[in-house]
């Protein structure tokens, strides 16, 4: 474990360090760097943060770009196919149409949200709509109707004993 | 109408050809596999024809066909995901896509960033973008940027160094 002292060199070093790994550089002050030197959890951390960005920038430049050229070849003779069978041809495992249509632009996001929004508003109404149809004919099916025998034995006690209990407060 | 076609034709191919080396390699850090890569370059590039009419500002031109490459190579891994279930691994070719120099310990750390964060690493230092070109390319903002540069280099460091603790020993 690094021992430091919060705004001692070291905490300063850090900073520097977390710097460097967001901008990708790292060039600590004259004294800091004197104090690299001396102090050894500072200078490993700072070799080591070194180190991955020197890796970090000179691996592109070590990757081989033969693949390059023919993948560019391939992408510039299907696009100049298209041209030359002008309004019939099509890229390659592309429906004719497509090709046909290069001006063919994405649809506008409003007009989607705006289509999921009457969307939702439909589902709504539908459903407000078909528990309104069914509390109808729940309505319908009881009113006038006396309850049973059996709901009545529930009732009656509570009905009785609320009855007790409002007639004082009258 | 022919010329117009032939006009738009040229100046796809010339911003193309001149970007086709930095998103090769940016793909390469993305999938971790040159055979991959070259396939999404070559997808990205027909993608970019097609929609080559919606670049108004030609100035944006690079930053574009980043967005198409990604995209793209973000499809490209989850159909290779799909197909493979034993996940992402790098393919060293024995075809000549490698160089003796090439990192490979550092490209299958790369590996173990989330495919945002890996994208975030390649434009940094293999396109040498800035910062807010970075979150011009990947449309978000740029303190978002900063902390998924932080935590990849945080993450790459440990990956990095488990991996050559796992060599010594």
């Amino acid at each position: 474990m690094r021992p430091y002292v919060i705004g001692g060199a070291c905490d300063r070093v850090r900073r520097w360090v977390d710097a460097a790994m967001i901008e990708g550089e790292l060039s600590l002050p004259a004294a800091l760097a004197a104090h690299v030197v001396r102090c050894p959890h500072c200078s490993a951390e700072v070799r080591e943060v070194e180190t991955l960005l020197q890796r970090l920038r000179s691996l592109p430049a070590s990757l081989d770009l033969s693949p390059v050229p023919a993948a560019v070849d391939r992408v510039l003779q299907a696009t100049a196919a298209s041209l030359t069978a002008s309004h019939g041809a099509a890229f390659a495992g592309e429906p004719a149409t497509a090709a046909a249509s290069p001006k063919r632009r994405r649809e506008p996001q409003w007009r989607w949200v705006l289509r999921q929004v009457a969307a939702v508003a439909a589902v709504i109404l539908i459903a407000a709509g078909g528990l309104t149809l069914v509390s109808f004919g729940i309505h319908g099916a009881v009113k006038g109707s006396e309850p049973g025998r059996i709901v009545e034995r529930w009732i009656s006690p509570l009905r009785d004993w609320t009855q007790a209990l409002f007639e004082n407060v009258r | 109408m022919a010329r117009t076609d032939t006009a738009r034709r040229e100046a796809f191919a010339a911003l193309f050809s001149q970007m086709a080396p930095r998103l090769y390699r940016t793909a390469v850090g993305i999938l971790g596999n040159p055979h991959d890569a070259a396939d999404a370059l070559q997808e990205a590039g027909l993608k970019a024809f097609r929609y080559f009419d919606s670049l108004t500002d030609p100035v944006a031109g690079p930053a574009w066909l980043n967005r198409i490459l990604i995209n793209t190579c973000y499809d490209v891994g989850r159909r290779r995901s799909r197909a493979i279930p034993t996940g992402l691994g790098i393919v060293e070719s024995p075809g000549g896509y490698t160089t003796p120099e090439t990192d490979w310990a550092l490209l299958v750390a790369l590996q173990v960033l989330s495919p945002e964060q890996r994208t975030t690493v390649v434009l940094r230092f293999f396109q040498d973008l800035t910062i807010p070109q970075i979150a011009q390319v990947m449309a978000v903002p740029e303190g978002t940027v900063k902390s998924r540069l932080h935590a990849s280099m945080a993450k790459l460091r440990a990956a990095l160094t488990s991996s050559e603790k796992e060599g010594v020993q």
